[in-house]
């Protein structure tokens, strides 16, 4: 049996005739509903954008996101989700690895109406591993995380990043080839082990000041790294010198954390 | 007490074995001694990670960076 197009629009009726062939009466077709085809349209998309996020977040439930929201297949044409996203425990490994995702993930999950807490995570591993288009991240509390391992390790286009870390937090490759970085705020103690943001040239100074307030005053035989290139520019004293490293604001600073070693690479 | 400043030669970058950078800002209490040169060269070969090395991080929680 196949399809047959009989050529009605909605509201209308047609009758067929059957000749008593295959019934004894005519049957009457009558084209019900239709007329506002967009409005059935979007109707149909929420409800499909209900039904796929009520199921991929388990209703707002959902504490699990290793790999979530991997790879190209994620864009920001389809990251659209629709509870607030609070991953657990270890449940943000690979979260954004690799993601399609790119600009501004704070405008992003705003524009959804949704918010990242990432306060109940104990460990943060590559959440963030090599999400090279995203230009910035809303503010992340990792204070509970007792690892940040790769955790924004490729992020080569960011260019914000905010975070909260606890004391008792260490740091592998975190921040490495953030090449782009200019705006990192860095709230808590840094005091279980070094931290390395060599790659991160364009750092401001407000960023590397961050940093530097950020190191524990109790802890001893630890190493921080910078940039050479950040802190020659960002602390220069007259334009286009880059010789931060050798200006007496960049000493003064260096010479609050004297309990650590200060790498300039 | 002041800090000690190392500074690398032309075309060298020092390292505790750990760490690496061009001027050291050395601690109160670090060894100097601890710190020393090498090419530069093989200063980038160290710094490359493979992608095994990534998963061992992943996994195990791989070396601290300090």
């Amino acid at each position: 049996m196949s399809d047959i197009n009989i050529g009605i629009s909605a509201g209308e009726k047609k009758r067929l005739l059957t000749g008593g062939k295959y019934c004894p009466d005519d049957i009457v077709v009558e084209a019900v509903g239709g007329g506002d085809t967009d409005a059935a349209f979007e109707a149909g998309r929420a409800a499909e954008y209900d039904d796929f996020w009520n199921v991929y977040q388990n209703q707002g439930k959902r504490t699990d996101y290793q790999y979530a929201f991997p790879g190209n297949g994620w864009t920001r044409q389809n990251f659209k989700p629709k509870y607030d996203l609070k991953p657990k425990y270890g449940g943000a490994t690979f979260m954004f690895r690799i993601t399609g995702i790119t600009g501004s993930l704070t405008d992003l999950l705003l524009e959804c109406g949704v918010s990242l807490d990432t306060s109940g995570l104990t460990t943060n591993n590559s959440m963030f591993y090599e999400a090279s288009g995203l230009t910035d991240i809303p503010r992340v509390d990792l204070s509970n995380c007792t690892s940040l391992n790769l955790t924004f390790s490729g992020c080569v286009s960011l260019e914000k990043l905010s975070i909260v870390v606890g004391e008792n937090t260490s740091y592998t490759n975190t921040f490495a080839n953030c090449s782009a970085l200019v705006d990192l705020t860095m709230e808590g103690t840094v005091g279980k082990n070094g931290l390395n943001l060599k790659d991160s040239v364009s750092l401001a100074k407000s960023s590397i000041v961050s940093v530097i307030n950020a190191l524990s005053t109790a802890t001893n035989g630890l190493t921080v790294t910078l940039s050479a290139t950040a802190v020659n520019n960002a602390f220069e004293t007259s334009m286009g010198a880059a010789d931060g490293a050798t200006s007496a604001e960049w000493a003064a600073l260096v010479a609050t954390k004297s309990n650590w070693t200060i790498s300039l690479a | 007490m002041e800090r000690k400043i190392l500074t690398a030669s032309g075309g060298m970058v020092l390292t505790d074995g750990k760490n690496y950078g061009r001027i050291i800002y050395l601690a109160e209490a670090a060894d100097a001694s601890a710190w020393y040169e090498i090419p530069e060269e093989e200063y980038i070969n160290d710094e490359e990670i493979t992608a095994e090395e990534a998963l061992k991080i992943i996994t195990e929680g791989g070396n601290d960076e300090e």
